[in-house]
């Protein structure tokens, strides 16, 4: 193969120092590894031999990364940089030219994939997942990028076969797991306190009868309550499906989709609320909230309704509750997103004051 | 009597003229306020103030907001709803 070789790899007039001097100026990551491999064998290659295999370094890495593109839909999305999410808008509209939303400056960090947008994905507000885990063989990638970089061209192509051996085993099984996937990311919501089941306060469906009376509406609600407080799992209900809550109530949850389960063991919910807030009402996240900016924005507390989220309210939920949680819907020009949990009925003595 | 449910108030002060007004209707004697069922909890929404509008003999509630729960002004079948806890907690007990 014949290619025109760069300027600096090939002038023979150029000292060692020189080339060095050039090859470490140059701003790109992948012609400084190139570099790396070069230099260790500079001295014995001709100046041929380096461009054809910088060329084919190159064209490995440019194909890995067309691959994968179909499958990181994220790298689009806007990426803000240490918790500073910034946006530029085109120059047409003037007077949005830049908006800067600094969540450290009074309360910390946004809930959003926990303050870390960059290596999370967060689809609904309730759970964050690695994008490592998003994409089949990307931790793989991300290992041999990182060991080619270091030189260590060894566990660099050990990484690379695992990427491939990953992606071939996810193409061989595409569609057999989606149910256990879809299972699994519902029952990982926000609830931190997740329950072990032989921790469950309630061991029959007697028991949980007597322990929850009053709570449910008829016996399907109540056996519906057990079979999730028992198994653990919870149900989805959205706009197609709208389950057990009003429209009124249901609208406050983002694409008016939540899901309902019973909480199977004792768990520590969070209220903000203002001076003369309600400490009773209705609406509680599992994440305790960090600051009254943070809340109003993660919680889209619109300020016409006077809630400045400055007295945070903790409660102990027992076993049995049925809750209904989702990602706080918008509200005034707020994002929400945040953690939201629906109590209908909120007892005193669950308060800790 | 307002006859027209309401599901969310535009803002609290709209929420305060609302109860100013049927209160003014309570002391008129068009309604009558009755005391709420408790196990009432239609749409997983507990409580508020019941009204019985004496023309008509419905019974209505309003609830006050929680935002983002804008508050609720609507129609409640007690009766239907009573039976149906009775009819539970007969097979519960």
């Amino acid at each position: 193969m014949t290619t025109a070789t760069p300027n600096f790899a090939v002038r023979e007039n150029f000292s060692l120092a020189a080339k060095k001097e050039k090859f470490y100026s140059s701003p790109s990551p992948i012609l400084r590894a190139a570099q790396d491999v070069s230099s260790k064998s500079l001295i014995l290659r001709t100046s041929e031999s380096f461009s054809a295999s910088l060329l084919q370094t190159l064209g490995v890495i440019l194909l890995c990364t067309l691959l994968l593109q179909p499958l990181a839909p994220w790298r689009s999305r806007p990426a803000p940089q240490n918790h500073t999410w910034e946006k530029t808008f085109p120059s047409s509209t003037s007077h949005l030219e830049k908006t800067t939303y600094d969540y450290d400056v009074v309360s910390g960090s946004s809930l959003y994939c926990n303050g870390d947008p960059v290596n999370g994905l967060d689809p609904d507000g309730r759970c964050v997942e690695s994008t490592l885990n998003a994409v089949p063989g990307q931790a793989a990638w991300k290992q041999s990028v990182a060991s080619f970089n270091n030189g260590d061209y060894g566990q660099a192509t050990f990484s690379f076969g695992l990427m491939l051996s990953e992606q071939a085993k996810t193409v061989a099984t595409l569609g057999m797991g989606s149910a256990a996937t879809t299972g699994a990311s519902v029952t990982s919501a926000a609830v931190t306190e997740t329950a072990a089941i032989e921790d469950t306060l309630f061991t029959n469906w007697n028991e949980f009868q007597v322990g929850t009376k009053g709570q449910f509406a008829s016996r399907a609600e109540a056996g519906v309550a057990w079979t999730e407080y028992k198994t653990g799992n919870s149900t989805t209900y959205g706009p197609m499906n709208p389950g057990p809550l009003a429209t009124d109530i249901m609208d406050t949850f983002r694409s008016g989709s939540y899901i309902a389960r019973t909480l199977n063991q004792p768990t520590t919910l969070y209220r903000v609320i203002g001076e003369n807030g309600n400490p009773l009402g209705r609406y509680w996240t599992s994440i305790k909230p960090q600051g009254p900016l943070q809340s109003i924005i993660d919680f889209a507390l619109d300020q016409n309704w006077g809630n400045q989220a400055t007295k945070i309210i903790t409660a102990k939920i027992p076993a049995g509750v049925r809750i209904y949680e989702g990602p706080a819907a918008s509200q005034g020009g707020l994002v929400g997103g945040g953690n939201q949990i629906y109590l209908p009925k909120v007892n005193l003595t669950w308060l800790n004051f | 009597m307002y006859s027209e449910e309401i599901h969310g108030f535009a803002s609290p002060g709209e929420f305060d003229r609302f109860i100013r007004y049927i209160e003014d209707q309570a002391n008129m004697g068009l309604v009558q306020e009755v005391k709420p069922d408790l196990s009432c909890h239609k749409g997983e929404i507990y409580g508020g103030r019941w009204f019985k509008d004496i023309n008509t003999n419905e019974t209505w509630r309003l609830v006050e907001p929680d935002f983002p729960f804008k508050g609720l002004w609507e129609k409640v079948d007690s009766q239907k709803v009573r039976v149906k806890q009775q009819f539970y907690r007969k097979i519960v007990a």
